[in-house]
């Protein structure tokens, strides 16, 4: 049984194509990103997997089901953006009905209100919420029922870093537990953090994209040194891509050769203040896809 | 049942429900409370001229007398006999008002009622006997169904005792009736003198039913609380979003947004109705429901039991009266029917345009288009929003149409609410919030 299944899918709106006969399976679980630029139908895809939007053709699958029967709910939820929630009422008003109508034991509401870190205001009327609080609750909402299948449509807008933090932890507790997760966000850096499983989304169509092939490690490397670290470093083959301005270099190594790099400086009587690791490949493919650049050969 | 609970919380915690709902019960109040002080003006007019009388007129019999001396010396009998008339005419009309305030101040209505029976009923045995009516208003003769049903009225009142209505026309204060047929400035006077002013609660509510009040309340019910499904689905709110990703289908969603909304716009029509006996509490009281109301039965069968006729005759048509209770029970019956009918046009134009106001207009307009345009026939359903006229068959024997009553008028609101519901159902199941 496939998880999501989404077959020859097209929607038009307003004249405009889209969704143009996209495809796409998955089948085991893990954490999916759909990316592209605004406007191009991440919402409207997701409205269509959910059949919140109907598809003009092609049909959808979520966890073996057609998406037209509202059962599929009990095992698959959608984080939506807060113009779902109801101002006049409490975070608990919402909760208590979702847990009532997925028939969920009575203490699930506080525990899912803890989960997420939102029992200090759960019982406040939404209208007073701030962005963040409303995307703790909508991510309170879609986790009442334990989804299997977990569609969220940019779960990080509005989140300070404590809680975009808390979110990852989330998505990746999630997944680990066996949740397909398959996310649309605008943050390129927090799904580098989250997933290497990429949906790109241009003029209607879907390209998938294993980013592992794409994935760019960086370490930002503070020394006593610049230039003396620099040099060691050229000279024994690595690259040392950009010295940054506070006094370090940027090198872009793989995390096996980590050891090395840090003797190769010790040996040169340079002391080392500060390390910092970055993983990039998302955000330069991003930029290859929709500035029009070649990218074709590097796809799964 | 979780869903529509659900959606009855979200009514309650609705501040701008709660807001329409204080307006709506401050208008009504304020309605009554003015409605309560031009009657008592009427009434503490008519104490004041009866009180009056009883100083002026005894100075005004006692001046005639000492001038009936003087002519009888002079030798004047022409002058003589006019003053006898006028100090007679007095008398009389002194005794009148003594009676009539000394049976007021007492509360003794029966005793006053019993008195303007004996007077029109010698009237309209008198018209009879001439087959000419005796009352007429500047040259305008006053319908002789309207004298008798006023008879009739006043003999029902004499029996139950309960206190009238407060008119302007105290001396004959006539029922009036659809069988007048003033018309320019004697129209007016006569809707003027004839204008019933209802004090206690039960009154006030007879008072204003027939001047289409209910629709106009049910109309604003409509506005409040019929947007359930509209007001979830603009640009900025998507709340029906919600459960469209939850195991909800959308029958029950349908039911539980249908349902609470026409329950809410029923207990709101009904407690906008009460407000009136509760401001009354603080007034002269809810009043007697045996106060007697008018139903037109209409030309009465030959004595061959030939089929009724189709012209209206004044002098035979019948009527009877049926009990303030029965009348408002039949009313809140209609009224529910009403709700049902007009919240189900409210709730299918909501799923179409989002706007209230847009809706409640079209709402307002459709109405006034079924009441006016159409013709009243027993199958338009919005013959039925007159309430009143069909209630007390006014409709009825004026269209020269039986089938327009109560029961047709349930059956058929009933119907076309039930029509009107699937069809909302039907649009509901294609309704898609972008």
């Amino acid at each position: 049984m496939g998880i999501l299944s989404v077959k020859g899918v097209t929607k038009v709106y307003k004249g405009h194509k889209v969704l143009d006969n996209i495809d796409l399976t998955i089948d085991a679980p893990g954490i999916w990103a759909l990316v592209g630029p605004n406007g191009v139908g991440k919402t409207t895809f997701l409205n269509v997997v959910t059949n919140i939007l109907p598809a003009n053709s092609g049909t959808v699958e979520l966890m073996g089901k057609s998406n037209k029967d509202s059962a599929v709910f009990k095992e698959v939820a959608f984080l939506q953006d807060n113009t779902v929630l109801f101002d006049y009422l409490t975070g608990y008003d919402h909760l208590k009905y979702i847990s009532d109508v997925q028939k969920m034991p009575k203490d699930r509401v506080k525990e899912v209100a803890e989960y997420v870190g939102m029992e200090g205001y759960l019982k406040k009327t939404v209208g007073n919420y701030s962005l963040g609080m409303k995307q703790h609750l909508l991510l309170a909402m879609s986790l009442i029922n334990q989804p299997k299948l977990l569609l969220l449509d940019e779960p990080l807008n509005g989140l300070d870093p404590t809680s975009a933090i808390l979110m990852r932890k989330i998505l990746l507790e999630l997944a680990g537990s066996g949740t397909t997760i398959l996310l649309s966000s605008h943050n390129l850096a927090e799904i580098d953090r989250v997933t290497k499983q990429i949906l790109f989304l241009k003029d209607g169509k879907l390209t998938q994209v294993d980013m592992h092939q794409f994935e760019d490690t960086y370490y930002d490397i503070l020394v006593s040194d610049q230039e003396r670290a620099k040099r060691v470093l050229l000279d024994n083959g690595y690259q040392v891509n950009v010295a940054n301005e506070s006094g370090g270099i940027r090198l872009h190594s793989s995390s096996e050769q980590l050891d090395n790099v840090i003797d190769l400086i010790k040996s040169e009587g340079l002391q080392i203040l500060d390390i910092q690791k970055e993983k990039t490949g998302s955000e330069k493919l991003y930029k290859e896809i929709f500035s029009g650049a070649p990218y074709e050969k590097n796809l799964v | 049942m979780k869903h529509f609970l659900f959606e009855c919380r979200k009514m309650i915690k609705k501040r701008s429900i709660w807001i329409a709902l204080i307006l709506s019960v401050v208008a009504m109040s304020g309605y009554y409370f003015f409605n309560y002080s031009v009657a008592e003006r009427l009434n503490t007019n008519r104490m004041f001229d009866l009180k009056n009388s009883q100083i002026e007129f005894p100075k005004k019999i006692a001046q005639d007398r000492l001038e009936l001396e003087a002519a009888k010396k002079a030798g004047d009998s022409a002058k003589a006999l006019d003053l006898e008339i006028s100090i007679n005419s007095y008398e009389n009309m002194l005794a009148d008002k003594k009676f009539d305030l000394n049976h007021i101040e007492a509360g003794n209505w029966a005793a006053v009622a019993q008195k303007q029976y004996e007077e029109l009923n010698r009237d309209v045995a008198i018209s009879k006997s001439q087959n000419y009516p005796v009352h007429s208003m500047m040259e305008q003769q006053v319908s002789m169904f309207t004298v008798r049903a006023s008879a009739e009225e006043k003999r029902m009142l004499a029996e139950t005792g309960v206190e009238p209505l407060v008119q302007i026309n105290t001396i004959t204060s006539f029922h009036p009736t659809f069988y007048d047929r003033f018309i320019g400035k004697t129209l007016e006077i006569w809707e003027s003198s004839t204008k019933r002013y209802g004090m206690p609660g039960f009154y006030f509510l007879y008072q204003i039913i027939p001047a289409f009040v209910i629709p106009y309340i049910i109309l604003i019910g409509c506005f409040v609380f019929g947007n359930t499904v509209s007001s979830e689905a603009t640009k900025k709110k998507k709340g029906l979003n919600m459960y469209a990703v939850l195991p909800v289908n959308r029958p029950k969603l349908f039911f539980a947004k249908f349902g609470s909304g026409l329950l809410f716009t029923l207990l709101f029509v009904f407690l906008i109705l009460c407000v009136p006996l509760l401001s009354s509490l603080f007034t002269v009281g809810v009043g007697s429901l045996q106060f007697p109301v008018l139903m037109y039965d209409g030309p009465g069968e030959s004595l061959l039991g030939l089929k009724k006729a189709n012209i209206l005759n004044e002098w035979t048509d019948e009527f009877h009266f049926t009990t303030l209770g029965n009348y408002l029970g039949i009313v809140l019956l209609l009224t529910a029917a009403l709700v049902f009918l007009m919240y189900s046009v409210y709730f299918l134009l909501s799923l179409f345009f989002k706007n209230p106001s847009v809706n409640a207009a079209l709402l307002l307009i459709a109405t006034f288009f079924g009441i006016t345009v159409l013709p009243k026939s027993p199958f338009n359903p919005f013959t039925y929003v007159d309430l009143h006229r069909v209630i007390t068959g006014e409709f009825a024997v004026a269209q020269f149409n039986e089938m327009i009553n109560v029961t047709n008028g349930l059956l058929l609101v009933g119907a076309f609410g039930l029509v009107l519901t699937v069809l909302s159902y039907v649009q509901f199941r294609r309704y898609v919030v972008e």
